[in-house]
């Protein structure tokens, strides 16, 4: 609260320092716990020493590889070691490839996060126009369909709604591009972003974008119908409780022009619940988005991830949930910063 | 309103089965044409020849098919394979994944390779007793096989550098191989080579190798994908105080001269080989691609339509249905594939021989091969395959009548373990293989029969191999097994030596370590054969294992594919394949 001597802009100032310090401080402590218990358990759950000689090792070899991989060192000194890489940016070097793991989420990362940009396009589409039209007229057709998506959307399985739309619309009737990760028939544009369909337009080339959007489509959407249906419910229940509230029926009562009522009232009111639970999805999707990577054959983290976890290449496997820990957190401050912002009650 | 949402929910019911249809309707092609799946029942060839001790440079025997009139365009001399994985290194002393061992076969030159076998049924065998010079043009051995001497191949580049291939390329991928105690390491191991002072550099075109171990298996172990000839000028430049082996720059950079050599890699999508520009007869194939296609189905589907050429790991149900598409054949080629249940004999229960037999004839067999494995495998009769070279030429079949399912006989045995009443026992299998899931769970069943409890433990494969190499299991049923060389001596050093490198089972006979010991110099095949047939009789009676099947390999390609040449470590070789 500000004082009496305090002016309202350095009380406002003050209350946003004290706003941002916590949070970051939240944000560094999430990343930190993250850090050491997915340490902790990916020591717990194996040892990436045999997978990584191979079976045909004597025991000499067996020792060396330990020495060289960093496995004879206490697991606090191993910790250590890496606790201050982080720091320096080095997510560690992966110990069945070799090859740094920064470096190996830096391929990944972009083709993941076109995808699970497009999908999240793809399911603010649906979900939200489906949803406010269902929560303002309850059983409307709006409301038939929104909810038969959602119902088969939460029904099937993604890696098998992938197959379907790949059976049907891939090998039936060849309207897609077969299942070849991000473009087949093509060589990638010259890497700037990583993002193919950004890439290719900052090369002039709209054609190979456009391309690369194509091959995008499909898996995009068979994440937005699994992903989609959390975002309509919340949407439309968001928006069926803010209509019928009484400052609606005033303001309607009041003769206001609808557009006017749905701007100022029920979308400011409704949608900070539906930004919260799109960024939450967005950010379960960075690393959630697995099978339909594999079924697409989209050379994503998820599928990197789940190598890693299976040969259990320690620090590929840290890598990947620090950065999708990362992504998450930050998403979440975006959104926390959104909200306090335009939520008035928030600051006082 | 009730009528309205049970007419919502049937219409998504009506999608949905429509859906679950046409998915299961995935299989047919469209057309009806029948495939002419290239099954054979050709066993490998069984020439009796011992590796030769001297050997002069043989021909380069796999020129390009002879090409018609009309040069075929850059599709049709474009080879594309659908893998399931990517590859995880470019340095052949750590690669592990048989993908990876496949493309490292090919962009880096052993020091030999097996010559193809006759063609028969669309496909050949290597011949296993004869070779040729990949990186040497000859060797000769002398000392009665201690002394090895390379004549380095003349010409050659290494096409990413373009630097010469020298004999200080050859010592120092010795060289590399000692110090990184890797994979090479042990193969040179085993032809007596651990110290670098045993490799000379005579001159510029000549090595000799001193103190070698003599066997039937060195020039096989000189063939072997992690023994391929490092640009040793390229990689020095890469050396730093903390990578003084320059492991993490040749992890994902590429330094060798293969027939094939790398293109571009996409990492995760796409890896593109070109064939050497440097070497002097072209293969066929002037690209090849090779697709990451982690869904089976998805390669089928690819296979189906044209995309690819060949589909690997594909299932025994996906096969089948490949069978039936037009375009599409199978070449499924009987093997030295070995699946068995590997016991622990070092700890009860399975260290009584009444117990492992007991489960050995209750094993389900006929349901294995013929029902998860499709027909594509035989009942195993032990440790050597009866698909090996040496199973007829040693006519291993009459050694021991074969376990066959007989409950009674089980139940008879299980009482004079002490076990009447049964016992429990965990399975340790790996993660996500439906072949063994599903053997596994016909295991269960049949051995329910005779009250036993066997618990089913999928483990991911870095903890599948911690436990074999910590012998921490009770019993294990891993997936394929193929030796990559096709030797009894070989089979034996690795498995049932006391103490033997993968001796898992902990088997241990004086009897066995006399014969691998005695055996070990002996490069002729017939003076080999009674020694053998005596050990692999005492492991058939002992039962360390339970032998279910010798399973084929199977590839599916298009039907214009030709010229494969089956070598026994199952590792796709691109230079003798074409397109008809």
């Amino acid at each position: 609260m500000p004082t009496a001597e305090e002016s309202p802009r350095w009380a406002g100032a003050r209350s946003w320092g004290w706003f941002l310090a916590r949070r970051l401080g939240l944000l560094i402590l999430v990343l930190c716990a993250v850090c050491v218990l997915t340490f902790t358990v990916t020591r717990f759950t194996g040892t990436p020493l045999y997978a990584s000689i191979g079976q045909q090792a004597t025991p000499e070899m067996i020792e060396a590889r330990a020495e060289v991989l960093g496995l004879n060192d206490p697991v606090w000194v191993q910790f250590r070691t890496y606790f201050f890489n982080l720091l320096r940016g080095d997510l560690g070097t992966s110990r069945r490839t070799f090859v740094p793991v920064a470096q190996e989420i830096g391929d990944r990362l972009p083709a993941t996060g076109e995808l699970v940009v497009l999908a999240t396009f793809f399911i603010v589409l649906w979900t939200v126009p489906l949803g406010v039209r269902a929560g303002l007229k309850g059983g409307g057709a709006a409301a038939r369909i929104g909810e038969g998506i959602s119902q088969f959307g939460v029904s099937v399985p993604a890696f098998w709604l992938g197959l379907l739309l790949i059976f049907l619309l891939v090998f039936l009737w060849p309207i897609f591009p077969p299942p070849l990760g991000r473009l087949s028939g093509a060589d990638p544009p010259a890497a700037v972003t990583g993002l193919y369909t950004v890439d290719a337009l900052l090369a002039g080339d709209f054609g190979l974008s456009l391309r690369a959007l194509w091959h995008l489509t499909l898996p995009a959407v068979t994440l937005a119908v699994t992903s989609g249906p959390p975002v309509f419910r919340v949407t439309r229940s968001a928006v069926a409780a803010v209509a019928s509230s009484p400052y609606v029926e005033a303001a309607r009562s009041y003769g206001l022009p609808r557009r006017l009522i749905m701007r100022r009232d029920i979308a400011r009111n409704a949608f900070p619940p539906v930004l919260n639970l799109v960024a939450m999805t967005f950010g379960y999707l960075i690393g959630g988005a697995v099978l339909v990577e594999v079924v697409f054959s989209w050379p994503g983290i998820g599928h990197y991830a789940v190598r890693a976890m299976d040969f259990s290449d320690y620090d590929a496997v840290l890598g990947v949930v620090l950065v999708s820990a990362a992504i998450y957190v930050f998403l979440y401050f975006i959104v926390d910063l959104a909200q306090y912002a335009l939520d008035p009650r928030l600051r006082d | 309103m009730f009528k309205k949402a049970v007419r919502g929910k049937w219409a998504v019911g009506v999608m949905l089965i429509l859906a679950l249809v046409a998915a299961a309707c995935g299989g047919d092609d469209a057309t009806t044409t029948t495939a002419t799946p290239t099954t054979t029942e050709a066993a490998p060839a069984t020439t009796a020849a011992a590796p030769a001790t001297t050997a002069a440079a043989p021909a380069t025997t796999e020129a390009a098919p002879a090409t018609t009139a009309a040069a075929p365009d850059d599709s049709a001399r474009t080879l594309r394979i659908a893998i399931p994985d990517d590859v995880e290194t470019l340095d052949p002393a750590f690669g592990q994944a048989t993908l990876t061992n496949l493309v490292l076969k090919n962009i880096y030159l052993q020091p030999v390779q097996y010559l193809p076998g006759a063609s028969e049924g669309g496909f050949a065998y290597a011949d296993t007793t004869s070779f040729e010079g990949q990186s040497v043009e000859s060797w000769e051995f002398s000392d009665g096989g201690e002394t090895i001497t390379f004549k380095l191949r003349q010409g050659l580049t290494f096409p990413a550098s373009g630097n010469p291939v020298t004999a200080d390329d050859f010592v120092w991928t010795v060289e590399r191989a000692l110090g990184t105690a890797s994979g090479p390491a042990w193969v040179w191991g085993n032809i007596g080579v651990t110290d670098l002072g045993q490799v000379e550099k005579v001159d510029e075109e000549t090595i000799r190798i001193t103190g070698a171990r003599p066997s039937a298996i060195v020039l096989p172990l000189l063939r072997d994908q992690t023994m391929g000839l490092l640009d040793s000028q390229a990689i020095q430049e890469q050396i730093t105080e903390e990578e003084p082996w320059a492991k993490n720059w040749l992890s994902q950079n590429y330094a060798g001269n293969g027939r094939y050599v790398l293109d571009s890699w996409e990492r995760g999508s796409k890896m593109t080989l070109k064939a050497n520009p440097t070497w002097p007869n072209a293969p066929y194939f002037s690209t090849v691609e090779l697709l990451v296609v982690p869904e089976s189905s998805n390669r089928l589907g690819l296979l189906q339509n044209g995309d690819v050429d060949i589909a690997l790991d594909l299932s025994a149900q996906e096969l089948d249905r490949a069978e039936e598409s037009a375009g599409v054949d199978v070449l499924s080629i009987p093997d030295r594939a070995a699946f068995n249940v590997i016991l622990n004999l070092r700890a009860p229960p399975f260290d009584s021989l009444a117990l492992r037999q007991a489960l050995a004839y209750a094993s389900p067999y006929n349901g294995i091969v013929e029902g998860v494995l499709r027909g594509r495998a035989v009942p195993s009769q032990g440790p050597m395959s009866v698909n090996s070279r040496f199973f007829d030429l040693y006519d291993l079949g009459d050694l021991w009548p074969p376990y066959e399912t007989d409950l009674d006989r089980a139940r008879e045995l299980l009482a004079e373990a002490g076990y009447a009443d049964g016992f429990q026992f965990d399975l340790t299998i790996p993660q996500a293989l439906p072949y063994v899931e599903a053997s596994a769970a016909n295991l269960k069943a049949a051995y329910a029969e005779i009250g036993v409890d066997m618990t089913i433990v999928p483990v991911s494969a870095a903890a599948m191999a911690e436990q074999l190499a910590n012998r921490d299991f009770t019993a294990v049923l891993r997936g394929y097994l193929t030796d990559f060389v096709d030797d009894p001596f070989y089979h034996f050093f690795l498995w049932w030596g006391t103490d033997t490198v993968i001796n898992w089972t902990g088997y241990s006979d004086p009897v066995v370590d006399r014969v691998l010991e005695e055996t070990g110099p002996v490069v002729d095949d017939d003076a080999r054969r009674e020694p053998y047939r005596e050990a692999i009789g005492r492991i058939i009676e002992a039962s360390p294992m339970l032998w279910l099947a010798n399973a084929d390999f199977s590839l599916a390609v298009r039907e214009d594919i030709g010229g494969y040449t089956h070598h026994p470590d199952q590792l796709l070789w691109f230079a003798t394949l074409n397109r008809n």
